[in-house]
């Protein structure tokens, strides 16, 4: 009996896992290139939760099927917000970036706030809502798309940045923002889709949690520490630890809420960061930088 | 010499002409100074989360306490005092008991007579210490923590029951229900959310199930701002109890809801002490189907009493939502405070927390006797109801005096 709710606590880590790696992924592909540690990250999720929760309430799309068009929104967004806000501070000390996007943060957080309540508002697919049953296991509908869309999303990403011509300036930019300069790309332009393309992804792990979650303004914070925490535990700046990472906070956490009395589910992950921190403090994919 | 004396006669002559005149001419302003020290204004505050996760509760509290204000106003003030109005001033804690403190110190510095807070236990117990080190009337309008009255504090006074009247309560009716419906109900699960509200809860309801002859399975806490609740409700859904019994806040409230729903997980009863989720009119609507036939043994209105309606429906017209039970207790804490305010007669704060000691108000919508303060400031005949969500709303289903419907218990077996 035990063996059976370790499985499916196993499975269920897996799922919350992906969804976790999808968010860490446009912490860290803006981290790799830009060497920014995106507070607002967070917020941009909460944007694209209310993105799709509006979408689907006034003109009844779907969060899957708006899925391009909130990437869309939240691309332009964090575009924006690196060519207007970031972009003019790139050469400043780092805490000044870290309280600029901080402040992005509360200026996202507090406009959500002031437009559209404070409610917690859920959005209702009843097509959607129960579990799929696979012998003993039993697996919730929008986690399995959530995690089959964050897989995806990875893999597309990837080959894209690996393949592609644009891709591979990103990769450029990412490795000496100076070198990229004088080969002639236009590092701005790059910085700009670079944060865009992360927003697009966070923005799409916020629309992909809104069947089964709740939007809220201050909904971020719940994804924002455990995404520096998988960031960190990947290693800062790499795609295959964003995704091992997430895995393996979202099994930890779980298996942690089985297994450990009481609340020490978040204690396994922090534990597991800081045991990764001691041990191997460039992360389990990252390289040495300076 | 004779001159000098004439003219001192002539002093004192005029002096006292002078000195009368100016008294009966003076006597209108002597009594409009005497008027003027009846306060045109009584300023009251309040501290609530306003903004941050908890600023739904908040503000529709800070709504409830400003309906009670301008329900007074519109009525003619405080009639002791002249008819002066209520002024209320708004303290936004923000959720954390720094800010809430810092808060207090400021409503006490801007003159108000009385404080209404906090909806978290952990800010009500640094906001009273501060009102009680300014010698200022604090009237909780909820706050569950048993610890913040056992400070013996003198200007601190709940309205709400306790954690441990919850606990107890919950409990009894949980027996009560059993008992009427002829179901054998012998084990539970709890799982409660892990700050001082639940966690307080969470230990009453461990020994007085105990008490009860009840075997507690499991015993699991969660941080209310988790993203998932899938292990715990399978812990439960493993533990196979008669009952399973959830202490939280509501956000963390709708997804054990339909956690519990997606998984299948087959009890006798669902039933919540203190949730803030499970008896909120807006519950079914977050949570759908999920949310049918779930129990909560909370504090409450009185649904019976006509005057209930009344209020609700004026929260409603003024504010575009339905009235919240926390809003219900914010806005009869108000009521109580300005009632203290009324009988005192007077803006001194130490006269207020007299008469507010002397409560004895039975004109309330309040699912119990008369509200009356013990020593330590607890309202006496506080007690919760418990609900059962039917057909989307919450209805209230014991104690028989106060019920709507009667309950159904066990459940009907989830498909």
């Amino acid at each position: 009996m035990r063996g059976t709710y370790l499985v499916q606590a196993v499975v269920n880590g897996i799922l919350l896992g992906g969804v976790y790696a999808l968010v860490a992924l446009g912490l860290t592909l803006i981290f790799g290139v830009m060497r920014i540690v995106n507070f607002a990250h967070g917020a941009l999720m909460m944007v694209g939760m209310y993105t799709a929760y509006w979408i689907f309430t006034l003109w009844g799309i779907n969060p899957y099927l708006s899925l391009p068009l909130t990437m869309g929104v939240l691309f332009l967004l964090g575009a924006a917000i690196q060519r207007f806000l970031i972009d003019p501070i790139l050469d400043a000390p780092q805490h000044n970036q870290l309280l600029l996007t901080l402040g992005v943060m509360l200026f996202l957080e507090n406009l959500a706030l002031f437009l559209w309540s404070p409610d917690f508002r859920t959005l209702r697919l009843p097509w959607l809502e129960g579990a799929v049953r696979a012998g003993f296991l039993l697996v919730n509908k929008p986690r399995l798309l959530a995690f089959a869309f964050a897989l995806l999303s990875t893999l597309a990403l990837y080959l894209f940045l690996k393949h592609t011509e644009t891709g591979k300036t990103i990769r450029a930019t990412a490795q000496d923002q100076v070198g990229a300069a004088l080969v002639g790309i236009d590092v701005r332009k790059v910085n700009a889709l670079t944060f865009g393309i992360g927003s697009a992804c966070v923005g799409m792990a916020g629309a992909l949690v809104t069947p089964y979650f709740y939007t809220a303004p201050q909904v971020g914070h719940v994804f924002l520490l455990i995404a520096f925490v998988v960031v960190v535990l990947g290693g800062l700046g790499s795609f295959t630890g964003a995704l091992v990472g997430g895995l393996i906070v979202g099994v930890g956490e779980s298996i942690g809420a089985l297994l450990l009395p009481g609340s020490f589910k978040e204690l396994v992950i922090y534990a597991i960061f800081v045991l990764v921190l001691l041990y191997r403090p460039t992360g389990l994919f990252g390289e040495r930088y300076e | 010499m004779e001159g000098k004396r004439i003219r001192r006669r002539e002093f004192l002559k005029w002096a006292g002409v002078a000195g009368g005149t100016a008294l009966i001419q003076g006597w209108p302003n002597l009594l409009g100074w005497v008027a003027h020290s009846q306060p045109r204004e009584v300023r009251i505050g309040h501290i609530h989360p306003l903004s941050g996760g908890l600023a739904l509760e908040g503000n529709e509290m800070k709504d409830a306490i400003t309906l009670a204000v301008e329900e007074v106003n519109a009525a003619g003030g405080i009639k002791s005092l002249g008819g002066a109005k209520i002024t209320l001033l708004h303290g936004n804690s923000e959720g954390s008991p720094e800010k809430g403190a810092a808060e207090a110190e400021r409503l006490i510095g801007e003159g108000v007579v009385g404080l209404l807070g906090a909806y978290q236990s952990a800010v009500a117990f640094v906001t009273t210490q501060v009102a009680e080190r300014r010698r200022t009337p604090f009237v909780i309008t909820v706050a569950v923590a048993d610890e913040i009255l056992r400070r013996g504090f003198r200007y601190s006074f709940r309205v709400q029951p306790n954690a441990e009247a919850m606990a107890r309560y919950g409990i009894e009716y949980l027996t009560t229900l059993a008992k009427t419906s002829g179901t054998e109900v012998r084990t539970i699960t709890l799982m409660h959310e892990n700050s001082l509200f639940g966690t307080s809860i969470g230990d009453h309801l461990q020994r007085f199930a105990s008490a009860a002859g009840l075997r507690v399975l499991e015993r699991i806490s969660y941080p209310a701002a988790t993203a998932d609740v899938t292990t715990e409700i399978n812990k439960i859904k493993a533990a196979k109890p008669d009952v399973a019994i959830f202490t939280g806040y509501f956000r963390d409230g709708v997804l054990i809801a339909r956690t519990l729903a997606e998984l299948q997980v087959d009890v006798k009863g669902v039933l919540g002490v203190a949730n803030g989720a499970f008896s909120h009119p807006r519950f079914s609507r977050e949570a759908g189907p999920a949310s049918e036939y779930v129990m909560d043994s909370n504090y409450y209105y009185n649904p019976v009493n006509p005057r209930t309606r009344g209020v609700f429906r004026r929260y409603q017209e003024r504010f575009g939502r339905p009235m919240s039970t926390h809003a219900v207790y914010a806005y009869v804490a108000t009521k109580v405070l300005i009632d203290a305010i009324e009988r005192a007669g007077s803006t001194n704060r130490d006269r207020i927390r007299d008469a507010l000691a002397k409560t004895n108000l039975k004109d309330h919508i309040l699912p119990q006797k008369e509200i009356r303060f013990d020593e330590r400031g607890e309202n006496v005949n506080a007690r919760p109801v418990l609900l059962q969500v039917r057909g989307g709303q919450p209805r209230v289903i014991l104690p028989t005096q106060y019920s709507e419907l009667t309950a159904v218990f066990p459940i009907p077996r989830r498909r």
